[in-house]
Order: C-alpha cells, then structure tokens, then sequence
C-alpha cells in the first residue's frame, strides 16, 4: 500500500474517532495533531491501536515520540517504512518490545508454556 | 577509559526461570539471551575487552535511561534525575526499550541488539487462548514456582505484603503465606473522622486474622501523605494524576514500613500487574470531572496498551527503593498467561472473581471475593474521597503535578515533558556507541 492511501486512512479514523467537523479548516494532514488539540496523549493510544489493526505494524517509542508522528502526512510514512520493513530513524531497531508481524503469533496449537516448573 | 557510566545503583532484580532468581553472572556479555526470564530486571555488566551488557526486562518493570556523551562514551541511571546530576538534560534522556538486550564492544562498528519479547505478545499476533480455568492452574504454578524461590534466595530478609482487601493483593497474601514463614501485611488508610476506618483497612484486619498474618497498620493525615510528593515524582518518574495517587499511597506504605524495620534486605511483595493484566480499570468521577481517563479500546487492545505501559512509571518499584526496600510484584512471572486470555473473557464484567478463583481457590474466604471494587485512591462512597480527593481539593491536579515534574527535572518548557513520555511510552531508544572516539 502507498503511502498516500495510508494517510487517508489514517485521516478518515482521526476524523471519525476524534469528532473532527467535516467544515474544520483547521484540520489537515500536515498540522501538529497533538499541539493543536485534535488528539491527546490517551487519543494517541488509540491511534497506535488502530494502526497495529488495521497495518499489522507495531509503532517503537522512537518512532512515536519523533516529531514526524505528529502529522498524519508523518505517521503514514512511517508506517509504509515499518509496513514495507525499511530501516526507520536511527535507534528504531525493533527492538522496543510488542514489536513483531501478524505473521508471528503462537499458532493456538503452540500455546506458551508456563515458565514454571511444577 | 570505559565506554559506559552508571550513575547511582540500579533497582533489585527480581526475575525469575524455572531455574531460579537471576544474578549478576545471567546478563554478562557473552551470557546466553535471558529470554526465559520473567519479572523486574536491569543490567548493565561490564565484560571482557571494555565490552558491556545492557539489558531490560520485557515489561519494564525496572527503569533504566541514557544519555550520550559529547565523547560517544554513555551515562546509564536508573532515574533521569541522576543523569540530570551529572550534566545532561531531561531533552537528551531516553529509556532503555524495555525487553531489549545490547552488547556494546568499543572495538565493534556497529552495537549488537536483541529483543527478548515475545512476538506474539502484541495485540496483532494474539492467536494463543487458553480456557480460563487453565490460565488460572499456569498463573498459580507460576507464582507458587516464583514464590518459592524468592523465599530460598532471600531466607533471610524480612518480608511484607501490601494488603488492601483487594482480590489481588490478598491473592498475594495468600499465596506467600504458603511459602513462607512469617509475612507481615501492610494496610494504608488515609486518616478521617476519629474511629472512621476505610473499607479497605477493615477488609485488611479481617484477612490478615484469618490468614494468621501480623498487620501493620499505616494511617497517615493528608499532610504527613503529601511531604512525599517530590520523591514520588523523582523516583516514580511520572507527572500524570493516576500513577502520581497510586505512588502517595506506596509512599506512605514504605516510610511506615521503613518506621518498624531497618533491614536493607527488606522486600515487600504487591499485587500489582493483575489490573493491567485483566484490563481492570475504570473512569472515576470526583466533584462533577473525570479522572483516569482510559483510551477506547478493544478488551484486547487494551490490555496490550495497559501492559505497554508498564514501561513508563515507577509507581510501585521505584518508590519503595527510595526507601530502601526492594518490590517482588509476583504477577509478573504471569504475563504469558494473561496475555493468552480470549477477548471475550476480558469483557467479562466477573473476570477477576473467576480467574482468582482459579488462581487461588479456597485459599481465599468468599468475603474477599463478593467485595466490590474500592481503589485507596478513590476512597468509597461511606467514607469519602481518598488520594484523588485529597489531590484534586489541594489544586494539586494533573496541570499542577506536570509543572511540578518539570520543576524538578530542570524543565523550563512543561511541553518538553510531551517528548518524554507520549501515549504511556517514554522516549526509548537503543545505546550505541557509534561513533566514540578512541
């Protein structure tokens, strides 16, 4: 998916799931959605939750706390980079925990096993 | 000259394998990954040839933060206040990712990092589900395994338990009464009307007689509670309004704690994790506004976004190292399990009543099980407001306690504090030290 089509998405869920008014001038892809109140620091989680649902990616902390996912322009390059698994910004290594493919989960055959002994 | 500098101790590690409580010896470069281990963990191990480890437990639970130096060398703490002390600003400060294992060799071009959390930990790969019945049975064996040994390798340190009548905490409770020989309880109250005790405190005496466990009683006045309010959020390394009352109420314990024993090996047990685990959080309401603001998610979603954010705080570990006593917060040898919960269970308004129940069966009397929910922050409806009230009618509410925060990180600009911390995640990121000079 391109990174375009990526951001529209990410607009329509800010829209829908942050009452953004449809005659909001304000609102765009490009304006701070944090500084300009459209989206706080629980919004935020919400946000991460949509993007692991509906792009199978796992957003590290480096990333989430860059600047560049302020902006839905932003998070959508970031998510096509970890989507299409290009290198992000240097220290975003995967290895941040929560941080893996759809494709690794423990088949229901598979469960964990206790880390127990008796 | 090393290539690493750590500022101050590091908090107790606590975790734990099948094969017993982790030492020093387990996170030495070269030691094979620990990711086996469960529960509180952070190192940073000096090895052959200036090399180092740094590691971090895959929850969190125990803080640990860097900075670079204008060299390429790296100051470690387990505080950011202390990495503050020696010169660098909040703004240069990052966490350690939680779950992340890193050699650092002076020799080598690039760091070698690891991630020992398991992949199918995030929300997107949840496919393992266990019964509720067979969570409970892995939950217990876990603890009792984990209790065990913890009592083996601390015979000799005093221990304690925090008690509010709580299903988690007297879960707790009774389990570590199984394992060990004396455990003392600790109750908190917030003083009120003369003879008026909180839900909480009478629900902690009436367990602690039938659990034949000794009480300490931990009754303290809003002002003897609030003189711990710059060394909660020093040492519990948050401003937001939730963890900031949660971290009063661990103060006051601890200070009461440290006021009857003097030990340095002193532990104290918790329930903490259960909530996180079994998404048992809510809204609350004080004087016509809400507190505690949850974000709106799926059961399972949210789990994953509560159990992320056990990185980022130090609500409970952090603030009962400040005074001396080390935290065993035994649920976390657990996750796997809870993690593997279904959805639907989750959703499930009775969830906790009935994995506890599992858990620890009849260990617990029933009037432990059929009492509704009271948070000592919250206070109850008989008794009146409790740590958020007392907060709330102070003005010492999220605005103030955020200033205060960067007030004492050296923060001039309070909307630096939304780069530290950001949807529950601090700033995080892996140590290198590319680009050192020889």
């Amino acid at each position: 998916m391109n990174t375009a089509l990526i951001a529209d998405r990410i607009e329509t869920f800010v829209r829908t799931q942050f009452d953004v008014s449809p005659d909001d001038d304000g609102f765009g892809r490009t304006i701070d959605l944090f500084e300009l109140g459209y989206v706080d620091s629980v919004g935020f989680a919400e946000l991460l939750s949509f993007l692991s649902e509906e792009f199978g990616v796992e957003v590290p902390e480096s990333e989430l706390l860059s600047d560049e996912f302020l902006r839905i322009e932003g998070i959508a390059s970031i998510v096509s980079r970890l989507a299409n698994g290009r290198p992000g910004r240097p220290g975003s290594d995967g290895a941040n925990g929560f941080h893996g493919p759809a494709s690794q989960a423990v088949p229901t055959t598979n469960l964990p096993e206790p880390v127990t002994g008796p | 000259m090393t290539a690493v500098h750590l500022h101050g101790p590091l908090d107790r590690n606590f975790a734990w394998d099948a094969g017993g409580i982790c030492q020093d010896v387990d996170f030495r470069p070269g030691a094979e990954l620990p990711r086996g281990l469960r529960g509180a963990m952070a190192a940073v191990q000096p090895g052959p040839g200036g090399s180092w480890r740094v590691a971090r437990d895959q929850l969190g639970i125990n803080k640990l933060f860097w900075a670079r130096d204008a060299d390429g060398s790296i100051a470690m703490a387990a505080r950011p206040r202390r990495l503050i002390d020696q010169g660098y600003p909040l703004q240069q400060i990052a966490a350690v990712p939680r779950g992340c294992v890193v050699d650092l060799d002076p020799a080598a071009s690039e760091s070698a990092q690891h991630s020992i959390v398991p992949a199918w930990w995030s929300s997107a790969g949840r496919a393992a589900r266990l019964s509720p019945e067979a969570a409970g049975q892995r939950v217990r064996s876990a603890i009792d395994g984990y209790l065990a040994a913890v009592a083996s390798a601390h015979a000799h340190a005093k221990l304690f338990v925090c008690l509010s009548g709580g299903l988690d905490s007297s879960s707790i409770a009774a389990l570590a009464c199984q394992h060990v020989d004396e455990v003392v309880g600790v109750s908190f109250d917030l003083r009120r009307q003369p003879g008026r005790a909180s839900e909480d405190r009478v629900m902690a005496q009436r367990l602690a007689r039938d659990l034949g466990m000794p009480l300490l009683e931990v009754t303290v006045d809003e002002d003897e509670l609030f003189q711990h309010l710059d060394t909660v959020l020093l040492e519990g390394i948050d401003w937001r309004d939730f963890n900031v009352h949660a971290a009063l109420v661990n103060a006051a314990l601890a200070a009461g704690i440290r006021g009857v024993v003097s030990d340095p090996a002193a532990i104290v047990l918790t329930g903490d994790l259960a909530n996180e685990f079994l998404v048992d959080y809510h809204q609350e309401t004080y004087n016509g506004r809400s507190y505690y603001q949850l974000p709106r998610l799926s059961p399972t979603a949210l789990q994953t976004s509560l159990v992320q954010g056990l990185d980022t705080c130090h609500r409970e570990v952090g603030i009962f190292a400040a005074w001396g006593l080390g935290v065993v917060q035994p649920y976390a040898v657990a996750v796997d399990h809870y993690l593997a919960l279904p959805d639907a269970f989750l959703a499930t308004e009775n969830r906790k009543e009935l994995l506890c129940r599992a858990i620890v069966g009849n260990l617990l009397p029933d009037y432990i099980y059929s009492r509704p929910k009271v948070r000592a922050q919250v206070g109850s409806v008989e008794i009146g407001g409790g740590v958020l009230a007392a907060c709330v009618d102070r003005g010492l509410d999220g605005p103030w306690l955020r200033r205060r925060f960067a007030e004492l990180h050296d923060v001039s600009d309070v909307a630096t504090l939304d780069r530290f911390i950001r949807a529950g995640r601090y700033r995080s990121s892996v140590p290198s030290l590319v680009g050192r000079a020889a």
